[in-house]
This record gives C-alpha cells, sequence and structure tokens, in this order.
C-alpha cells in the first residue's frame, strides 16, 4: 500500500470514527482544562474530597448510561426512565421501612422493571407502534401513579428509618458496582450475539429479520438488560440520600439521552455504537459540574457553558455532509 | 372498492382512504370522542355531587385552557406534520413568557407590548432554531435539543432566574381568562389554516413530508420552506405563551430539559388530531383533541380532588394515546375486519 | 429542421470525490432522434443524462442546448426549459392528489392574490391527462387511489409537456406492464415524428435493438463509440455492443455448457398447495442438485414465493416441508439450512453500514457462539474464507459494504449463506446491476453449487439468464404457474413469452 492509499485509510478511519475521536477529545480536554486552571483559584480536582464527588455525581447516571447503550442501539429511546427511577425508590423506601431489609423492595423492583421491560421491547413489534410511545404512556402512567402514592402517604418525602444505608455512600463501593457493570455489559455487548444482534436491528431490521434474528425476543431481550440498570441505579440514587420524594428522577431520562449525545452515541444506533460512549459522555457531564466551579464559573452559568458544550459537540459529530436535510 | 393503506413518517401516522365519507359519517366521525367524554364526565360529576359541570362558569375556564392547549399542538403539529419531532417548542415558551411579562411589567403591565414582545421573541427564538437545523445539517432531534438546553439555560441567567409571575397581574392576567383568551386562541388558528391551505409552502411541505428524496430531486427548495416553516410556527408559539405566561408561576429550568415534559403532555391533541383529521381536516381535529382532553382533565380534578385528578388526568392520557396510536397501526386490520363483514352481510 | 443539433455536451466531466463518474465526455444528440444509451452499472450513461435534466451538476465542461448555453439547477427550470427525464424508481409522492404530483414544484403557476387555488390546478391537471388520452385518472384524486404502473404515467405525464423538447427515459419499462410499455414506445415515436428528442437508457438489448434508431455505448465513464441503425440491425449487432461495453471479450463460455437436467433424485425442499396474499394452491418440489428457475414479468408473483419459502410471508393455508419439518418463519428457515438473497440487495440482503465481516458471520453467529462467547478470530476466519473463495475485492474484511461495487456487494450477499453452509439456496434477481465480468463468475459459482448437490431456486427477470442456467423453469403469470419447460438447446425466448403475457 502506498502512502496515498494509506492517507486515504486513516482519514476514513478517522471518519467513520468522528464521534470516538470527538468524544475522547472532549473527555480529554476536560481533564486538561481541569487539572490546569483550578490551581490558580486555590482549588484541585485531583483530592480525594473532589473525586469522591465526581463518583457519587457520576455513579447513577453512569449506570443507567451504560444499560442504556442496548436500547439506544435498537434506535430507540426510553422516555420512563427517570419515572422508573423514581418508582424504584420509592418502593425500596416504603418496604424498607416495613420490613428491615431493602432485600424484598430490590426483588419487587426488578419483577416491575421486568414487566416495563417486556411492554416497551414488544408492544413495538406486536402492537406495531413505535417504542418510544409506549415509553411515554409508561412515563404518564408512573407519574400518575406516584403522584398518588405520595397523596396517600401525606408528605412529598420519604426516609429510611431503620436500615443502614452507609455503604451506598462509600466511593469505593460505587466504583466497584461501576466497573462491574460496565465489564458485564461490554461483555454482552462485544463477545455474545446480543450486542451483535442489537447492532443489527438497530442498523437495519428487515436485513436482521432475514437473517435469522428473532426481533420480538431481542428487543425485549435489550430492554430488560436496560431494565436491570435501571434497579441498580435507582438503588444507589436512593442510597445516597436515603430518601425518596415524588420528584425524584425528574430529567433523568434527558440527562442520559444528553450524556450518550455527548459521547457520541449515534442516535439512530445501528452499527457505529460502542458501550465507551455511555461511559464518556456521563464522565465529561460529571466532570463539568464538578470542575466548572472550580474554575470560578457561577452555578448559574454552568448551565449555559452545558448548553454551549453540547452544541458544539454535536456540530462536529452528527454533521451530515451534502444531500437533503436530515431527519 | 373500498382499501386502506397505511404509511408511518417516524411516529406520525397516516391514514389516507380509498373513498371519500359522507357529511354524516364526517360528523359523527369529529363529534364522537369530545361528546362522549363530555356525556362521562357530566355523569361522573354529577354522581358525586359536583352540579357545575357543564355551567357556564365551567366552559369559561374549560375554553381558556383549550385555548392553550390547541395553539401549543398547533405550533407542534405544524413541524410534526412534516416528520420533525420538535423539542424546543416548550423553552422557547419559557424564554418568551420570561422576557414578555417582566418587560411589560417594568412598562406599566402594556398589555399591546406584552402581546407584541410574546410574538416577536417566540418567531426569533423559532428562526434561530431552523437556521441551527438547516445550516448546521443536525438531526432534527438533537438540533432541538440543543437549542431546548440553549434557551433553557438562558432563562436561568436573565433577571437572575427569577422566571415569571404574572398570577397577580390584573392586567396582563387578561390573557389567561375568558374572554380574552379567545384572541390568542384564533389567531394561532388562522396562522395554522393560512400556512397549511394558502401558502405554497404548506404545500410543499406534504410533497416533502411524504417523499423527501423525491421532492428534493424535483427541485422544490428545502432549505426555504423549513425555515418558514418555523417562521409559521414561532407565531403560533407566540400566541400560545400569550395565555400560558399568565397562567401559572413559572420558574427558569433548572433541571435539563423539564420544558420538553410540558410539551409531551400537550402532544395527544396532536394525535388525536390526525386521526380524527381525516373525517374533518387536521385544523379541527386538533380542536377536537384540546377539547376532548380539556373536559376530561377539569372533570377529573373535579371529581377527585386537584392532586389526584391530575394524577389520574395523567394516566388516561397515557392510555389515551396508546390506544390512539395502537388504532392507527391497526387501521389496516380492523378495516378489513370491517370489509369482511360486509361483504359477508351482502 | 431535421437533424439539427439539439443538445450537446461538451468536454463534460463529473466527480464524486475520489470516484470519476464521467470523463471529459463530448455527447451530441440530434432531432428526430431516440438515442440508446447502453452500458454496465458505473458506466456513466445515467450520470450524463441527469446533469442534463437539472438533477445534478457537472463538475466541469459544457452544456448547449438549442445552442445557448445551458445549466439548470433544479429538475423543475430544465423541465421549464424543455428537457425532462423519467426516472427508474418510483418518482411520485404518497398521500397527496394527482395534481400535486404534476405540478410539484411549479405552484406559482396557480397563485391567485398571493394564495394557491387548487380548483385551477385540478382542471390544468385534468386537461393534460386528457391530452395524453388518460381519461380515468382525475387531477383531484388521491394518489394513493393507483397503482405502482398508474403512478409511473402519472410520472410521464408530469414530465412531458408542449414544450418539451428532450425527453430521457431512464431505465423505467422495467416497472411497466406491457401496456404501459406501449404507452411509452408510442410516446418516444411520437416525439421523433414530431422532431423532437429521445434518450433511451436501458439495460434490455431487446428492447433497444427494437425501439431506438440509433445507439451510444458507454464504458467506465467513457463513451466508446456509436452505431447505426443499419450496424444495429446487421448479425452479431449485441455480440459487438456486449464487446464494447465490457472492454474485452469475454469468452464464450457464460451460461452452463451442458443440456443435462438431471439431479440426485433426494427431495429439498417441498411447497404443498400453499395459498397466501393472491397466490392460491401453489405447488413445487425442489430436489438436491437441482437448479429450478421460476421467470415471468414483474408482479406474476415470482418474486413472493421466493419470500414465502423464506418464511417471511404469512401462509393461509397449505405447508412448506424441508427434511420433514414444516418452516414457519426465518429462523425455522434458516435453522433447517435455506438461504435467501432479496433482489432489494441494498436494502434487505446487506447492512450497507457495517463492515464485510459483520454482515457474512450475521446468519452464522448463532453457531458461532460457544457457552456465551464468540471468538472475534473465529469471526475473523470465517469471513477471509468466504473473501478468498468468492474473491471479494476489498482491503480487509473490516471494510463497509456500502464502499463495495455492486458486484462485490453481491458477492458478500452470496458469502453469508455460504458460510453458513445452507443447503437450499433462493436467488431472487441476482444479477441484477452486476456487470458482465462478474455475472459471468455468479453463473460458474452457481455451477458448482449445483455439482456440490445444493438445491437452487433463481428467481429472475431476465430471461436469457434463466435459459441458460436452469434445469426446470417455471413461468408464473398472474400468480399461478403456466407452463414448466425444461433445460434444452432448442429452448427459445419466443416459446416461452406467450405464457408470460
Amino acid at each position: 500500500m502506498n502512502g496515498h492509499e494509506k492517507e486515504k485509510i486513516i482519514r476514513h478511519y478517522i471518519k467513520s470514527n468522528i464521534f470516538g475521536v470527538a468524544a475522547y477529545g472532549g473527555l480529554l480536554v476536560c481533564i486538561i482544562v481541569f487539572s490546569i486552571v483550578p490551581p490558580f483559584f486555590g482549588e484541585s480536582i485531583w483530592t480525594i474530597t473532589k473525586l469522591s464527588t465526581l463518583i457519587s455525581d457520576v455513579i447513577v447516571m453512569a449506570l443507567m448510561s451504560v444499560g442504556a447503550i442496548f436500547v439506544y442501539t435498537l434506535g430507540y429511546m426510553d422516555i420512563s426512565i427517570g419515572k422508573q427511577v423514581g418508582l424504584y425508590a420509592t418502593l425500596m423506601v416504603i418496604i424498607g421501612n416495613k420490613t428491615g431489609t431493602l432485600l424484598w423492595g430490590i426483588l419487587l423492583s426488578l419483577v416491575i422493571s421486568l414487566f416495563i421491560g417486556l411492554i416497551n421491547g414488544a408492544t413495538g413489534e406486536v402492537l406495531k407502534i413505535h417504542p418510544i410511545v409506549s415509553s411515554v404512556v409508561i412515563m404518564m402512567v408512573l407519574g400518575g401513579v406516584s403522584s398518588i402514592m405520595y397523596n396517600n402517604l401525606g408528605s412529598r418525602n420519604i426516609s429510611l428509618k431503620t436500615i443502614d444505608y452507609r455503604i451506598f455512600k462509600n466511593p469505593i463501593f460505587m466504583l466497584i458496582v461501576l466497573i462491574t457493570e460496565l465489564i458485564i455489559i461490554t461483555y454482552l455487548f462485544n463477545f455474545t450475539k446480543l450486542g451483535k444482534y442489537a447492532k443489527a436491528i438497530g442498523a437495519n431490521p428487515i436485513v436482521a429479520q432475514q437473517s435469522g434474528i428473532n426481533l420480538i425476543k431481542y428487543k425485549i431481550i435489550c430492554y430488560l438488560i436496560m431494565g436491570l440498570c435501571v434497579v441498580v441505579a435507582s438503588i444507589f440514587q436512593m442510597g445516597y440520600t436515603g430518601s425518596a420524594s415524588d420528584s425524584t428522577g425528574t430529567g433523568f431520562e434527558m440527562n442520559v439521552m444528553i450524556a450518550l449525545i455527548l459521547g457520541g452515541m449515534p442516535l439512530s444506533g445501528g452499527m457505529r455504537s460502542k458501550v465507551s460512549y455511555a461511559i464518556i459522555g456521563a464522565f465529561t457531564l460529571s466532570l463539568l459540574n464538578i470542575g466548572l466551579p472550580l474554575i470560578g464559573v457561577k452555578p448559574n452559568q454552568v448551565y449555559i457553558i452545558k448548553a454551549i458544550i453540547f452544541i458544539i459537540v454535536v456540530l462536529i459529530t452528527c454533521r451530515k455532509s451534502k444531500g437533503m436535510l436530515p431527519r | 372498492m373500498p382499501k386502506i393503506e397505511r404509511n408511518a413518517t417516524k411516529i406520525g401516522g397516516y391514514i389516507t382512504l380509498k373513498r371519500k365519507y359522507t357529511v354524516f359519517e364526517k360528523i359523527i366521525g369529529t363529534l364522537a370522542l369530545p361528546v362522549t367524554m363530555y356525556l362521562i364526565m357530566m355523569i361522573a360529576c354529577y354522581a358525586n355531587g359536583k352540579m357545575y359541570y357543564g355551567t357556564w362558569p365551567m366552559w369559561k375556564t374549560v375554553l381558556v385552557d383549550i385555548a392553550v392547549s390547541t395553539t401549543c399542538a398547533l405550533g407542534i403539529g405544524l413541524q410534526f406534520k412534516s416528520g420533525r419531532f420538535d423539542f424546543s417548542g416548550g423553552s422557547i415558551m419559557l424564554l418568551a413568557a420570561i422576557i414578555a411579562g417582566t418587560v411589560s411589567k417594568n412598562n406599566g403591565n402594556n398589555k399591546v407590548i406584552f402581546a407584541a414582545l410574546c410574538l416577536g421573541i417566540c418567531l426569533a427564538l423559532s428562526l434561530v432554531v431552523s437556521l441551527v437545523y438547516v445550516y448546521g445539517r443536525l438531526p432534527i432531534i438533537i438540533a432541538t435539543i440543543g437549542m431546548a438546553l440553549l434557551y433553557e439555560a438562558i432563562t436561568t441567567l436573565i433577571y437572575n432566574g427569577a422566571g415569571i409571575n404574572l398570577v397577580s397581574n390584573m392586567q396582563l392576567k387578561v390573557f389567561s381568562s375568558y374572554p380574552l383568551a379567545l384572541f390568542p386562541f384564533i389567531g394561532g388558528l388562522i396562522t395554522y389554516i393560512i400556512y397549511s391551505h394558502f401558502t405554497i409552502t404548506g404545500k410543499q411541505a406534504m410533497l416533502l413530508a411524504h417523499n423527501q428524496q423525491v421532492a428534493v430531486n424535483i427541485g422544490i427548495n428545502e432549505k426555504r420552506n423549513v425555515i418558514i416553516s418555523y417562521i409559521f410556527s414561532g407565531i403560533i408559539f407566540g400566541f400560545a405563551t400569550m395565555i400560558y405566561a399568565s397562567q401559572g408561576l413559572h420558574r427558569a429550568a433548572f433541571s435539563s430539559l423539564s420544558t420538553v415534559g410540558s410539551l409531551f403532555s400537550n402532544i395527544l391533541p396532536v394525535f388525536i388530531g390526525l386521526m380524527v383529521g381525516k373525517y374533518c381536516g387536521d385544523t379541527l381535529g386538533i380542536i377536537v383533541g384540546a377539547t376532548t382532553l380539556s373536559l376530561m382533565s377539569y372533570g377529573l380534578t373535579t371529581v377527585f380532588d386537584a392532586e389526584m385528578g391530575s394524577a389520574i388526568s395523567t394516566i388516561i392520557t397515557g392510555i389515551f394515546i396508546l390506544a390512539i396510536n395502537v388504532i392507527s397501526a391497526q387501521g389496516k386490520v380492523l378495516t378489513s375486519i370491517f370489509k369482511n363483514k360486509l361483504k359477508a352481510t351482502k | 429542421m431535421k437533424n439539427e443539433i439539439l443538445f450537446e455536451a461538451r468536454q463534460m466531466n463529473k466527480t464524486f470525490g475520489a470516484t470519476i463518474a464521467l470523463k471529459k465526455v463530448d455527447f451530441t444528440l440530434r432531432r428526430g432522434e431516440i438515442r440508446g444509451l447502453v452500458g454496465e452499472n458505473g458506466s456513466g450513461k445515467s450520470t450524463i443524462m441527469s446533469i442534463a435534466s437539472g438533477m445534478q451538476s457537472a463538475s466541469g465542461g459544457e452544456m448547449y442546448y438549442k445552442g445557448k448555453k445551458w445549466s439548470p439547477a433544479t429538475m423543475v427550470e430544465a423541465q421549464e426549459g424543455g428537457i425532462s427525464m423519467v426516472l427508474q424508481e418510483a418518482n411520485t409522492i404518497p398521500h397527496v392528489t394527482v395534481a400535486q404530483n404534476i405540478f410539484a414544484g411549479r405552484e406559482h403557476l396557480f397563485k391567485s392574490f398571493g394564495v394557491i387555488n387548487m380548483k385551477k390546478m385540478f382542471k390544468a391537471a385534468d386537461e393534460i391527462l386528457d391530452k395524453f388520452n388518460i381519461k380515468h385518472i382525475r387531477g383531484k384524486d388521491p394518489i394513493d387511489f393507483y397503482s405502482f404502473e398508474e403512478r409511473k404515467l402519472i410520472e410521464i405525464v408530469r414530465c412531458v409537456e408542449d414544450k418539451t423538447e428532450i425527453l430521457v427515459v431512464d431505465e423505467t419499462t422495467t416497472a411497466l406492464s406491457l401496456e404501459g410499455r406501449q404507452i411509452l414506445y408510442d410516446l418516444i415515436h411520437k416525439m421523433a415524428d414530431m422532431n423532437k428528442g429521445v434518450v433511451f437508457i436501458s439495460h434490455d438489448m431487446d428492447e433497444i435493438l427494437e425501439h431506438c434508431n440509433c445507439l451510444t455505448v458507454l464504458r467506465d465513464g467513457d463513451i466508446i463509440g456509436h452505431l447505426s441503425k443499419e450496424e444495429m440491425n446487421s448479425v452479431g449487432a449485441i455480440k459487438k455492443i456486449r464487446y464494447m461495453m465490457v472492454g474485452r471479450e469475454i469468452g464464450e463460455k457464460y451460461y452452463r455448457e451442458d443440456y443435462d437436467y438431471s439431479h440426485t433424485g433426494k427431495l429439498a425442499l417441498q411447497l404443498q398447495n400453499i395459498s397466501f396474499g393472491r397466490i392460491k394452491e401453489f405447488n413445487l418440489s425442489l430436489h438436491k442438485g437441482e437448479i429450478v428457475g421460476i421467470g415471468g414479468l414483474s408482479g406474476c408473483g415470482m418474486h413472493e414465493i421466493g419470500r414465502a419459502i423464506f418464511g417471511v410471508e404469512k401462509l393461509t393455508s397449505g405447508k412448506i416441508i424441508r427434511n420433514n419439518k414444516e418452516i414457519l418463519n426465518p429462523l425455522d428457515a434458516i435453522n433447517s439450512g435455506i438461504g435467501y438473497i432479496s433482489k432489494n440487495r441494498d436494502t434487505e440482503a446487506l447492512i450497507l453500514n457495517a463492515s464485510i465481516q459483520e454482515n457474512i458471520v450475521l446468519p452464522s453467529l448463532n453457531d458461532l457462539q460457544k457457552r456465551f462467547f464468540i471468538n472475534p478470530k473465529e469471526e475473523r476466519k470465517l469471513t477471509e474464507a468466504e473473501i478468498k473463495t468468492l474473491n471479494i475485492k476489498c482491503h480487509s474484511g473490516k471494510q463497509l459494504v456500502s464502499t463495495l461495487s455492486g458486484g462485490n456487494k453481491q458477492k458478500v450477499s452470496f458469502a453469508k449463506w455460504i458460510a453458513k453452509d445452507s443447503d437450499v439456496i433462493i436467488m431472487d434477481c441476482p444479477t441484477r446491476g452486476v456487470d458482465i465480468g462478474v455475472k459471468q463468475a455468479m453463473y460458474s459459482l452457481i455451477e458448482q453449487m449445483k455439482k456440490e448437490g445444493k438445491a437452487i431456486l433463481l428467481i429472475s427477470e431476465e430471461l436469457s439468464e434463466l435459459i441458460g442456467m436452469v434445469d426446470r423453469l417455471l413461468i408464473m403469470k398472474n400468480f399461478k404457474v403456466t407452463k414448466e419447460f425444461f433445460r434444452s438447446a432448442d429452448l427459445k425466448q419466443t416459446d416461452i413469452i406467450e405464457y408470460m403475457i
């Protein structure tokens, strides 16, 4: 291969991996900026406390995003994640208070999440509607149910009374759980047919079907996997404060979407999905949350900086070149 | 021979008929939903001793609700019909409400300034979104999410993130009560109707929506079309903001994409509108949808109390959305069963 | 003035990034000509005319139309100037009225006081339809009322106005039935008689030789030569044209040379009285080592049979049996060793955004997975074996399928099923859009598979291909089998056509 061909191949590699390059690049820039600048303000990001804050800020988001990769690879989004977290956290507190252990609450949440995963995965094929519709419906139903529950409880906020939940505040524990989940999901995605089938279904469901993939079965499995990760995330969400309220989980699905987009995940899913995008996106967001105040940014201004960074990143990664306007 | 065909553009579903409906069928089809809902709610309320359902004061409140819900739905629906899922509407309304409200308050509560600002700001914000989409060449969902984040962030910055509270502002509040609420309502309707039926852009938008590749090949200018459509939807959102701004307390958006949630609650009239639209056209269909929804939520909050009522209303809205989507998707199946039954009776 | 030059392209070239579609081409069209344009895929025949009709712009060179410089920005602008092009794919817009389709892009003609007058548009549409003698289609009908072919006619109505001086027909006839094609042929002959110009792009040699009065051959973006009517009518014209299209002698061996239609006698697949859609009580037996072909006009039902065997269509009655088991869905079919190559290669058979490897291993993942682990080395080994066997031109298995040529893409779809070791392969139009040289390689591959004892069902719209390759040929018309032919040296196209129409 001569030099010209080599150059073509490199250019092609960068273009097709532009998402990865931009996302990793973004994270790198963040790390560099937040390592260099804060010392001028007398702060540093590399202290134990700041790093622990980072982990606790990122843990819930990262756990959810990594699980959500399977569903986003299919090309679908789940708008109900936030309300699910709210419900699971609430159930865990209520049942935890009644039974003295978190186990039953967790089990019930798992059962419910399996049920929801089944609905989301199957309605697409069976009822022929777009799964985002079923997730919107679930969001509304869960929202209403949650309101009714808190209405009956008579307060907006409930907390664990007897259980010792200190372990959930331990950053080392969080890290271990996160890394475990990451390893499992990465393995399932890259070394078993689950991930490959998900990518195929997201890229072209007709070809997938004509290659022998049972669409309903694997869509359901993808939603189930995400559901499990959401339950785990809920445990940590509740565990950090030991409480739940009727607004727990608000906006989580949007944060997951933003984290994934920022991490380079194409919204249409398909072959170019990677688990790393979830981690990169989640960490970049949390890094911004923790790091921006360290360089003198006022809390109010954090939002606008995040919005601008989002737009810049997408302009680099998602631009379609010539042709029709993208849908 | 009657045959039904279906084509779905991503999420919106269209049902096209291969035969025409009679006037009788059209009226029944259009009125079935709202009338049924009215009757159900009336029975439920009377059964619980709340006799004021169906009285004029109720209608005054419900009409305002219908007004804001319809105008929002028209704004969303205009883009939805073209296959564009726009996430930014809610943030545009919030930002415009804050700016228009605060400026008018500081200028002696001038109604004219308020109305003009609502329209103007919404139009400008909407235009910017369309420019980002067209010249940034981003997928529509990502472009509108990005702009929503930006506008929300701005709401946290201006006036120190105070948001807007016009609930106790007697002069400006007139827009959110009968009769002045009808003015933006009719304004929004007229804008939508002009766009869909009277402009070339509206007609070409239909072509682009149904087969983008062919329309572009033929030479229809997509960019111009999109930008003009966003100008129109901006104006419609402007009308909606006039009512929305003084309906209650609006905080600046401190949690990301919180405005999107309020947007999703107005998507049901759009779905109902598309489905009922084959009887009476989508404009009337959306009004029907908004009416049905408002009647339901008023009825529910009457029978139960405010909290429970709105919770149950949300749940039922969700089920409604599901039912409508399933039914339009099954159109093929249902009507072929219907056809076979007809054949059997011949 | 007869034979006056109507359109001229000078040194026109077109590049897409690194690919050169047209290399500094000079092209002339005179009044009264029905000029056929033939060439392989990628030869540039569609590109020249799509530039002339405003669909895309040239990278270099100039165009002259009626003596003046010509550079239309859009198809609508070109049509206003008098050059219109009818495309191969469906080019009408669903869910709107016929009139809106006819006047798409020209709505401003019906503006009164800044507002669109739909009544005027409907009336104008009806007038045009009447001129074409199409009485049953009216302007205000939703276009969904009409079949694919009627929509093609509406598209032709859109393109041809009184002011149209040049009509370009790009591979349109494959979509039309016999009546539709006749309307089109009448139209182009009428235009030639009226001293206008027609450019006819097609792969169908017989059609070109019959209706065109001159011919131009392209290859790899260059014009290779022209043929006059006398040369077209001479003996051996087809062979000469093929030679010009490919650039080398393709040798005598193209299809099979033997006339032996025997097979092992062992049953590989059986369709027992199956019914679905408009197909009723269809029967078919396929044996190991046998190549069965199904032919007919498009729309006769043969493509559906292929899909049904693979389990994609739901049967209302009857059974598909292989190895004593019923096939109910694609997974059953694949597990029993059936492979299917759909005719919509880019949308149903291959994932364009995926690599060659990802596509080839897809049906075999189930077999590759041992106890929840798929070894990437095994995936690569499988892929490389196939790349070697089929001689797929690429620089690695990680290359994206979308970057391959048509012929190589088809090889990848073959590879999917060979890698899975399928014993029954259903191919639907396997050589459509494939260059002659690659076609030759595929035919020898199919013959090889027959010798290995595989069972092959070849569905094709190309009669010569069927006659050349199959042991047994079933002709379908109106969703039924009209005649069965056995392989023989005397079998001619004329014998078969009467059963197709």
